[in-house]
């Protein structure tokens, strides 16, 4: 590898494992049924069996999951953690960070449970009651939605299947939830579990002893074992929904917030990684532009175009490279996973960006797109470059050709026709394949 | 359009699909492609033009020297002018 800067040389010969996983999964948890004013309406009358639906009810509901929580925590044993508003300019000021030494003790002590709980408050969109009072001695209350400054409860959890997540609840009422996870790290214990021989890189693989069944595990992850994971862990923690709640239809639903799906090209030889990975960047900077981005993620450009701005943009987050263009809400980002592996993420923010409903029932369709998204996005990187072609396919090409008994024209080199022709083919070539 | 279309068929840059007005573009197709606009786009276009800016100084400066010397000889020459 020593003068290799070319990606079709890279990765007809230097690619050790070549794995498609999901990465970060960041979900949303929703009660359908407590959406609307007049959902919560019915849910404090004719659920919960009050006369009036005051909002009284609904603050001692958030109390006593507030008490449930304190209780669960001094009974178990979990620190909570009170954060302050982080540091952006700090990178290693993330929740997670301040957790992760308790995620580590924990895996160290081969301990499953919930590790540590943090206290937040965020933005989110709850129930406001407004007091309506037509005449004196009368009271009648109006629900409605508005984003609020909120308590939050991160329960951060050291899983079996999963290893780190956390469930994130709100305290107001309709007790908005996320979820987060990391196909990863669920990869990982499942191929240990298989006996599959293999090392890490950072949260994904550096090699890998049978990459083929390795590949087949990411396959198989799916919406049955993320729900398994929520099921598992509401179970656990307090919740502001009780049994009754639950078994009555108040309970939570998951749909697909952020999914980020993951293309790995891990390097044998790392040496010249850099090298590449700057003239791969260099030779595509014009991959954010509309033409090339609708090419990428294989959507059409009819209809009505879209608003956000088109962009590639490359930075250097501390002695990295990245690359990263958007697409609606979505994004791809490109980087060097620690110097050794070809990293291609694609981001969705939105599944119906890329057409795809947001349950979590339809995760394996968006995975299937997004899988798409990053293979087209290296199919266009490779026809850029190394695209010298032989002397029997130009001088045919470039000369009157007879095929099936009929006769052509040539398209020479450098004739304007010929030229706009092979524009032309460009702007398609990566739609059309 | 359809002189072009049946231009790229015959030297198989495109092919048609079956029972419709689609084509798509073959293998050899996109690497004839990407050579053409490549080439064109990152070599012949810059050269023909090195003689001045953004084309590097170095070859600015070649160049300069090639049409001196070539001048010199020409003018050494005594050839005179054409009638």
């Amino acid at each position: 590898m020593t003068s290799v800067t070319n990606i079709n040389q890279v990765l007809e010969g230097h690619v050790g494992l070549d794995l498609a996983c999901i990465d970060r999964l960041y979900l949303n948890a929703y009660v359908p049924n407590l959406q609307v004013a007049g959902q919560v309406v019915t849910f404090l009358t004719a659920h919960l069996g009050f006369p009036m639906p005051s909002p009284t009810l609904l603050e001692k509901i958030g109390n006593r999951f507030r008490r449930e929580v304190k209780a669960f925590a001094a009974e178990n044993d979990i620190p909570i953690l009170q954060l302050k508003k982080p540091d952006r300019t700090r990178f290693d000021d993330r929740k997670l960070d301040h957790v992760r030494p308790h995620l580590e003790q924990a895996e160290r002590d081969g301990r499953f449970g919930v590790v540590a709980i943090v206290t937040a408050q965020e933005f989110q969109w709850v129930f406001s009651a407004k007091k309506r009072t037509p005449r004196p001695g009368m009271a009648r209350f109006e629900f409605v939605k508005e984003e609020r400054r909120v308590g939050m409860y991160y329960f951060y959890v050291l899983d079996p299947e999963f290893g780190p997540g956390f469930i994130k609840i709100c305290t107001y009422f309709p007790y908005p939830a996320k979820v987060w996870c990391n196909g990863h790290e669920w990869a990982k214990r499942q191929a240990a579990r298989a006996g599959i021989d293999f090392s890490e890189l950072a949260n994904g693989f550096a090699s890998c002893g049978d990459p083929a069944a390795l590949q087949s595990i990411c396959d198989r992850f799916g919406p049955a074992d993320v729900q398994a994971f929520f099921d598992r862990w509401t179970a656990v923690i307090p919740t502001p929904f009780t049994d009754v709640d639950k078994e009555a239809g108040y309970f939570w639903e998951i749909s697909m917030r952020q999914v980020e799906v993951s293309r790995t090209l891990v390097f044998d030889d790392p040496r010249r990684a850099r090298l590449f990975f700057e003239s791969l960047v260099s030779d595509n900077v014009g991959v954010g532009r509309p033409h090339e981005v609708h090419a990428v993620f294989g959507r059409s450009r009819r209809g009505p175009t879209t608003k956000q701005p088109f962009s590639t943009r490359i930075f250097n987050p501390g002695t990295e490279v990245r690359m990263d263009f958007r697409y609606k809400n979505s994004r791809v980002k490109q980087y060097l996973k620690e110097g050794r592996a070809l990293r291609i993420e694609t981001v969705i923010n939105k599944p119906k960006d890329i057409g795809v409903l947001a349950r979590l029932e339809h995760l394996p369709e968006l995975v299937e797109r997004a899988r798409g998204v990053n293979d087209r996005l290296l199919m266009i990187e490779r026809a850029g470059q190394g695209c010298a072609i032989g002397s029997a396919l130009f001088e045919r090409i470039h000369q009157p050709y007879a095929c099936e008994g009929q006769r052509t024209g040539a398209l020479r080199f450098g004739d304007q026709r010929a030229m706009a022709l092979a524009g032309s083919l460009c702007l398609v070539v990566h739609a059309v394949r | 359009m359809s002189y072009d279309l049946r231009r790229l068929r015959l030297h198989g840059l495109i092919e048609r699909t079956p029972g419709t007005n689609s084509y798509t573009v073959t293998p050899e197709g996109i690497r004839v492609a990407v050579f053409y606009t490549k080439l064109h786009g990152r070599l012949l276009r810059p050269l023909l033009d090195a003689h001045q800016p953004p084309a590097p100084l170095e070859l600015r400066r070649a160049l300069g020297t090639i049409e001196q010397v070539l001048g010199d000889y020409i003018t050494n020459a005594r050839l005179g002018t054409a009638a």
